[in-house]
């Protein structure tokens, strides 16, 4: 038997004393039954992944026919292929932008390692002109000249650990060698050396936590000297032959937490005919 | 014996019916008007506002126009589908038996054979096949009405009574019955003087006196009015039966005989600004309180029964009184056997009425 209420007011009253959940589970039902007569008619028209979403609270509660129960799982199953086609292709297009992004990466990183290459290259060259020069090191003066482009190429090219690598191996194999086979007339040698004044004082930007400035090392004419820890001011002696000092020289200085600073420096002469090295006051930056 | 609401004469919510002629005030000429138009036309459009009283007009109005002789109506509510409604309502007054699976066009004929009467088909509620029936339900009847309303020989008419706002889905079936608007008749709300003359024929017709007649029923009208200043007529009905109540109670105290609805009880009951709204608070509160009584723990159970009952839009839809108990008892876990009880309870306070 059928019924109905004696009023659409009493109807209209009614939707407005029940609960938004029970409005919504009414509209639940209405989607359902207004699409599936849409489908039967036109069988392409599932319901939207909107519609699902707001249908499947209220899903085991509703009550459908079997066609409609047939045409929710349907629609489900559409959505469902249709979710996992999206995903595959947001998938395809961060792959698509990570592949250009590492395309980019790698293409820069080759030329990078063609740039270092070349580099290698050239600094393989200069190693080979340096093996070279040590087997022709016949005077103090030749001997200058290599350790001035040994600093240079520290300072440029070179780590410390490589120049000490090849510096081994260059001893090794030819230089220890070298200097046994043609010792230096030491007579002659000795008598030409004069120390030589090399002074100055680094301004590094900030001190450490103690208060007190890093310490500095300094590379000259391939000899090493430290700094003096208090003030950052350094000062040393090189036994050389001032006659065969060439004119520039490059000074490198490094720190911990600082720049490499380089810098040629020109030797300079004293009234009384001493040589020094007047390295003015260096600025240190930090890194 | 529970609280309810019919021991008043008014009608209520229910419609008239052709036995209520003494006591149908204020749709005269719109009856009229309809009762000529039928007569131009084989199919008649009547729709107007929900609450306007289209089925009484068809039910008491109409019918008391018709001599037995002229007529002979047949009504029909869509129930499930409109085509099956259809075909069962024919088969009931058939005289000659027709085989079941007669088409609708012999299912008349025979019908009119029976009866050799001009057949009036009404499709109460014709809105109804828009809310609740599909594409193929609506086009299945079109092309059905179109066949039976072009039958040589058979003299055979149709009113469609619906609600005004579902009228534009019509236009689409013009195409099966061009001549589907060209007939068509609007109800509208009753303006103040119809309603004074409801009022005050309902009052004298159940031997209600109104001292201060105009005061009277102008201050009803006032106190019913809505935000656009009019005046449902359901409105009116529930109010009147309240008035009636509250009369009751007050001559009882009285001690006197005879009812009177006085400036003075319009005063006493107060004004509403939803007599619908606390009607039904009533209502319910009273089967609520039934029910705790009856040791039901759930809460909102007869809001719940009446809400299946409602559409997604808001109106009112027929419903299997089966096909409700599954409904609650899946959803709300409400037992069928408090579902047998509420329904009753409902029908008594008239908010439910039977279809079939």
């Amino acid at each position: 038997m059928k019924i109905e209420l004696t009023h659409d007011l009493i109807a209209k009253k009614v939707r407005e004393a029940v609960s938004a959940q029970d409005r919504s589970r009414l509209h639940a039902q209405h989607i359902v039954r207004v699409r599936h007569e849409l489908y039967l008619t036109t069988p392409e028209l599932l319901l939207t992944g909107e519609e699902l979403a707001f249908i499947q609270p209220y899903k085991s509660v509703l009550l459908l026919s079997d066609s409609e129960q047939d045409f929710l799982q349907r629609s489900e199953k559409e959505v469902a292929a249709r979710l996992r086609w999206v995903y595959l292709r947001n998938f395809l297009n961060i792959a698509f932008v990570l592949g250009t992004i590492f395309t980019i990466w790698g293409l820069r990183e080759y030329r990078r390692a063609e740039r270092t290459a070349y580099q290698n290259q050239q600094l393989a060259t200069d190693l080979i002109k340096i093996s070279s020069d040590i087997r022709q090191i016949k005077t103090v003066k030749d001997l200058h000249q290599l350790q001035d482009k040994i600093a240079e190429l520290r300072a440029t090219k070179l780590t410390d650990e490589q120049v000490t690598e090849w510096l081994r191996s260059a001893e090794s194999d030819s230089l220890l060698k070298l200097l046994d086979d043609n010792p230096p007339n030491s007579e002659s040698f000795a008598a030409s050396l004069r120390p030589v004044l090399v002074e100055g004082k680094i301004d590094f930007e900030r001190k450490h936590k103690s208060g007190q400035f890093p310490e500095a090392e300094i590379d000259i004419l391939g000899m090493k000297a430290l700094s003096s820890k208090a003030d950052g001011s350094f000062r040393f002696y090189i036994l050389t032959d001032p006659a065969l000092l060439p004119p520039h020289f490059n000074i490198s200085i490094q720190a911990a937490g600082y720049a490499r600073y380089t810098e040629a420096i020109t030797p300079a002469k004293e009234a009384n005919g001493k040589i020094y090295f007047p390295v003015q006051e260096i600025k240190m930056l930090a890194e | 014996m529970p609280e309810t609401s019919n021991s008043s004469p008014f009608k209520f919510l229910d419609y008239y019916h052709k036995e209520d002629k003494k006591i149908f005030f204020g749709r005269d000429a719109e009856t009229e008007e309809l009762y000529h138009r039928i007569y131009e036309t084989n199919l008649i459009l009547l729709y107007g506002a929900s609450g306007t009283g289209k089925t009484s007009i068809i039910n008491c109005g109409l019918s008391n126009e018709f001599e037995a002789s002229d007529w002979y109506p047949i009504f029909v509510r869509r129930q499930g589908n409109i085509i099956q409604a259809l075909r069962d309502e024919l088969h009931k007054h058939t005289v000659k038996a027709v085989p079941r699976d007669a088409s609708l066009l012999e299912l008349v004929h025979s019908l009119y054979l029976d009866y050799f009467k001009p057949l009036y088909l009404i499709i109460d509620q014709f809105e109804e096949i828009f809310i609740l029936g599909d594409k193929d339900e609506q086009t299945a009847f079109f092309l059905q009405l179109e066949a039976l309303l072009n039958a040589p020989n058979l003299r055979f008419k149709v009113i469609l009574s619906m609600r005004e706002e579902y009228l534009a889905f019509l236009s689409e079936y013009e195409r099966y019955l061009p001549n589907l608007f060209d007939n068509r008749l609007r109800i509208e709300k009753m303006n103040p003087r119809k309603l004074q003359e409801v009022i005050a024929g309902t009052a004298e017709a159940f031997q209600i006196e109104l001292p201060s007649k105009d005061d009277v029923t102008s201050l009803i009208i006032e106190r019913l009015r809505d935000k656009n200043h009019e005046v449902d007529l359901a409105n009116l009905q529930v109010y009147l039966d309240r008035l009636y109540r509250c009369e009751q109670t007050r001559r009882e105290d009285q001690k006197r005989k005879g009812y009177v609805f006085d400036i003075e009880l319009v005063r006493q009951l107060g004004n509403f600004d939803d007599v619908m709204s606390l009607f039904l608070d009533e209502q319910l509160g009273v089967l609520e309180k039934e029910l705790i009584a009856q040791n039901v723990k759930q809460k909102n159970v007869p809001i719940d029964i009446l809400f299946t009952m409602v559409t997604d839009t808001g109106t009112k839809q027929p419903v299997d009184i089966n096909s409700i108990k599954r409904q609650l008892k899946n959803t709300k876990g409400i037992e069928p056997s408090i579902v047998d009880y509420c329904i009753s309870r409902f029908r008594e306070m008239r908010i439910i009425r039977d279809l079939s």
